[in-house]
């Protein structure tokens, strides 16, 4: 209570100076020069090293929070996975009934970092060549829909599309999605861009550098130019507690995706703060549904009563999130999620269950597990509540690149834990995962019900509607889905308290924007 | 002399061949390959195909082979296979680093190494040396991400004295980088510095024994001179080895350390080349460590006879 209230000191501190700072100049009137006092400063941060810098094939958590730095997107997503135009660089758009024909008027005047005008060739051609497969980016599957993408004057981009899709804005918001510059003839090492920074200089496996790009379109509600920081550096560290005492110790400002077991210490520490945003990354233990023995329901249903969530949250990332629900359709959703209280554990009825499926002395599992925090943590948890109901589980421990390696384990083993990253909206993760033919269905479980909610949910134009299907789609999973979901993990970001203006964010915790983030003086 | 030395210099070019060759092989062996880890794991097919074309992976192994060792000897070392940056100034700048990291650890460690082992055989077996013995070892037992996190938590983060994390700016001049390095030095120290010391000990030990240095003792010369004029010269011949294995450990194995202070040494680019199986960095940096072993070791060799005129060499 007291932070709160001395938070809200300190920001009507700043907005009365602020306000006092500029009440006599109008800064409208002052040339682009003009810079407010939140301007200046670089902002350091320490996260591992990036991968890939072309934008069609990034790949890693490091490469996507390079990538949004030093370009733009066409339908920019906030932070509670909503299209927002005024960060994007489209300023208007629209589509016809069936939700076919997406028509984009771009803003004028946008400068490419070496000068160049940003203009409808540039967008058609970021877009073409993210769904051309002979580029073969990961993105290729999303963009399959495209049937065709024409700019019939400078500024306007029209795409057509072979099937309705109400989602196709939160689809033009994926990460790969920079906008590129239609000339460029080296991906790899060209990084000219539209975004708020440009890539001074990169240190392959030492640090990335960027400076403002004095061009930006972007201005703040008083008109003054953005981004205010006058720089980024992007330090690489390939160790998460090196990550922290560098912050700790001064030489970087944040960090994002800080390991939950290093929030107790910043917590405490009056300079740093730790902001959480629910998202709806989770850690799938999803049950091989094809085969024996959890192609019987009652199976699934006798490990979904097992499984204490609460204390698997608890244990495996100190409560740093919110239980699930067995549906991969979390509270980072609003109106999508389907709020049912939280399911009892009941061994008595996991056990009957189990006898009902011909198992009345247990069962003996394999669960394969990745060797990445905190999933060893929930296998071992789960390993414990199973034993009381009559499940032996054997822990496969592997290694991510293993993992999800040449063999394809997680699509193979019988029971697996398999991360799954925020997605914009819930379709992606139905189509992706659960539908019966898709392309990661890792479960192998293919229920017709599921596919018509699924398909009907994907092209419907009514949000009420929409509502209606997902929770349905929620009652399902419940009901006989394939996953047991233990928790929906927050983002966290650990920020010197002088950093100011983070809007911590539900999507992909890279995605956190650093165009209106400021020290303050 | 010089011909001892061209032979010399000869073997290392044919150890660097060989390393090179063998190193060669074993990337060949490594699960998964740089397209697919550059592209990800939910690129396609093509792209991974195209990537492999365009990189030249899919020629017969013997030509890749030649094609990077012809550019490394006329001095073009490629290209990284992930960050398409020439390999050369990578490599040379973390060893510019990684050289500033070992010239301070061995000023610590070597003086104060031989020092402490000095002090033990001198009262050996007494309280001195059991305790030298056990501290020095426990040290060399303890891991360096312990020692290093201890010594961010006291000095950096309690005391303030010294920054916790040491990823120094690129192209640092040794002035600008000296408080950098006195934490990851002083791990890296505190692992070295039981070696040096256990082998001055024996060595000098070994030396006390001896009847020249009874005679010393006997015709009166003054202590100090007996031990720096006398013991140490002898004692030293097999610290002098293992000066020279520690530098090349200094250049291209302080991983661990380099990883704990993000300090940009030699030694965490080759990790990295190697987690992305990036071939002309992982060639590129473990020819320049094995040359620096080689080299370091013919440097033991020539000191080792300047020291010992007995097994001087060369004749």
């Amino acid at each position: 209570m007291f932070k709160k209230i001395t938070l809200l000191l300190i920001l009507l501190l700043a907005a009365a100076l602020l306000l006092s700072g500029c009440g006599d100049t109008d800064p409208a009137e002052d040339a682009a020069e003009a810079l407010s006092p939140r301007h200046g400063g670089v902002l350091r941060n320490a996260y591992y090293a990036p991968t890939n810098l072309d934008p069609a094939f990034l790949g890693t958590i490091p490469d996507d929070h390079i990538g949004r730095q030093w370009s733009d997107f066409l339908v920019y997503i906030d932070e509670e996975n909503q299209p927002d135009i005024n960060r994007s660089v489209a300023e208007h758009w629209e589509s016809d009934d069936t939700a076919k024909v997406w028509t984009f008027k771009l803003r004028e005047g946008i400068l490419f970092h070496d000068g160049k005008e940003m203009t409808s060739i540039d967008v058609k051609f970021t877009f073409d060549r993210l769904r051309d497969p002979d580029v073969g980016a990961a993105t290729v599957g999303l963009y399959e829909n495209i049937e065709e993408i024409t700019a019939p004057d400078e500024y306007t981009v029209v795409f057509r599309l072979a099937e309705s899709n109400v989602d196709f804005l939160l689809d033009l918001g994926d990460y790969h999605a920079l906008i590129m510059d239609a000339d460029n003839e080296n991906f790899a090492t060209n990084w000219n861009g539209t975004g708020p920074f440009m890539i001074e200089r990169y240190e392959p496996e030492d640090r990335i550098i960027f400076t403002r790009n004095p061009n930006y379109w972007m201005t703040d509600d008083d008109g003054y130019p953005l981004p205010y920081l006058d720089g980024l550096e992007f330090i690489f560290l390939s160790d998460s507690s090196a990550q922290v005492e560098a912050l700790r110790g001064g030489q970087v400002d944040y960090l994002l995706y800080l390991p939950t077991e290093f929030v107790p210490l910043l917590e405490e520490d009056p300079d740093f703060v730790v902001y959480q945003k629910p998202s709806n990354l989770s850690y799938v233990l999803r049950m091989r549904s094809d085969r024996a023995p959890a192609d019987d329901v009652r199976v699934r249903q006798a490990l979904k009563a097992g499984t204490d969530r609460a204390a698997i949250l608890e244990a495996a990332v100190g409560g740093l999130g919110t239980t699930g629900r067995d549906t991969p359709i979390g509270p980072a959703y609003g109106d999508f999620y389907l709020d049912v209280p939280e399911p009892e554990r009941d061994v008595e009825r996991a056990k009957e269950l189990l006898a009902e499926a011909g198992y009345p002395d247990g069962l003996d599992i394999v669960l394969t597990t990745q060797e990445v925090s905190p999933v060893p943590a929930i296998a071992t948890i789960w390993q414990e509540q199973m034993k009381e109901i009559g499940v032996n589980v054997e822990i496969q421990l592997v290694p991510s690149e293993v993992y999800y390696g040449a063999d394809d384990m997680w699509l193979e083993a019988d029971f697996a834990i398999t991360d799954w990253a925020p997605r914009p909206s819930p379709q992606p993760y139905l189509a992706q995962a659960y539908m019966c033919d898709a392309p990661w269905n890792e479960s192998h479980w293919c229920d017709p019900e599921l596919d018509e909610l699924a398909r009907a949910a994907g092209s419907e134009l009514d949000y009420e509607e929409r509502v209606r299907l997902y929770h349905e789609i929620q009652e399902v999973f419940i009901e006989r889905g394939p996953v047991i979901i233990p928790f929906f993990v927050n983002n966290l970001w650990g920020a010197h308290v002088s950093l100011k203006n983070l809007q911590p964010t539900s999507a992909v915790g890279t995605s956190l924007d650093l165009r209106t983030v400021y020290f303050e003086q | 002399m010089a011909l001892y030395l061209l032979r010399r210099l000869g073997f290392i070019f044919l150890t660097l061949l060989l390393a090179s060759i063998i190193i060669f092989s074993i990337t060949q062996f490594l699960p998964g390959d740089v397209a697919q880890m550059v592209l990800g794991q939910f690129a396609t097919e093509v792209a991974i195909e195209n990537l492999r074309e365009e990189l030249g992976l899919n020629l017969p192994l013997h030509i890749q082979y030649l094609n990077w060792a012809a550019g490394f000897i006329t001095g073009d070392w490629g290209d990284s296979l992930v960050s398409r940056m020439p390999v050369q100034p990578m490599v040379m700048q973390r060893l510019g680093n990684s050289a500033m990291l070992a010239g301070v650890a061995i000023m610590i460690y070597v003086p104060l190494g031989i020092a402490l082992g000095v002090i033990a055989a001198l009262k050996r077996d007494r309280y001195p040396d059991q305790a030298i013995t056990a501290v020095s070892m426990a040290f060399v037992g303890l891991p360096e991400f312990v020692t290093g996190l201890l010594l961010i938590a006291i000095f950096a983060i309690g005391l303030g004295w010294l920054p916790a994390n040491s990823s120094i700016d690129p192209g640092s001049n040794f002035v600008q980088a000296f408080p950098y390095l006195i934490l990851p030095a002083i791990t890296v120290s505190l692992t070295g510095l039981g070696y040096i010391a256990r082998m001055t000990r024996s060595g000098t030990i070994d030396v006390l024994d001896t009847d020249y240095i009874r005679a010393a003792e006997l015709k009166g010369l003054p202590a100090a001179q007996v031990l720096l004029r006398h013991v140490l010269r002898n004692a030293l011949l097999p610290t002098v080895t293992v000066v020279a294995m520690g530098i090349g450990w200094l250049l291209g194995g302080l991983i661990v350390t380099e990883t704990v202070f993000g300090y940009p040494g030699l030694g965490r680019l080759l990790v990295y080349g190697i987690q992305r199986r990036d071939l002309p960095l992982i060639q590129a940096g473990s020819m320049i460590v094995v040359a620096v072993y080689s080299l370091s070791n013919l440097a033991a060799d020539i000191i080792y006879g300047l020291l010992n005129p007995r097994i001087r060499l060369g004749r």
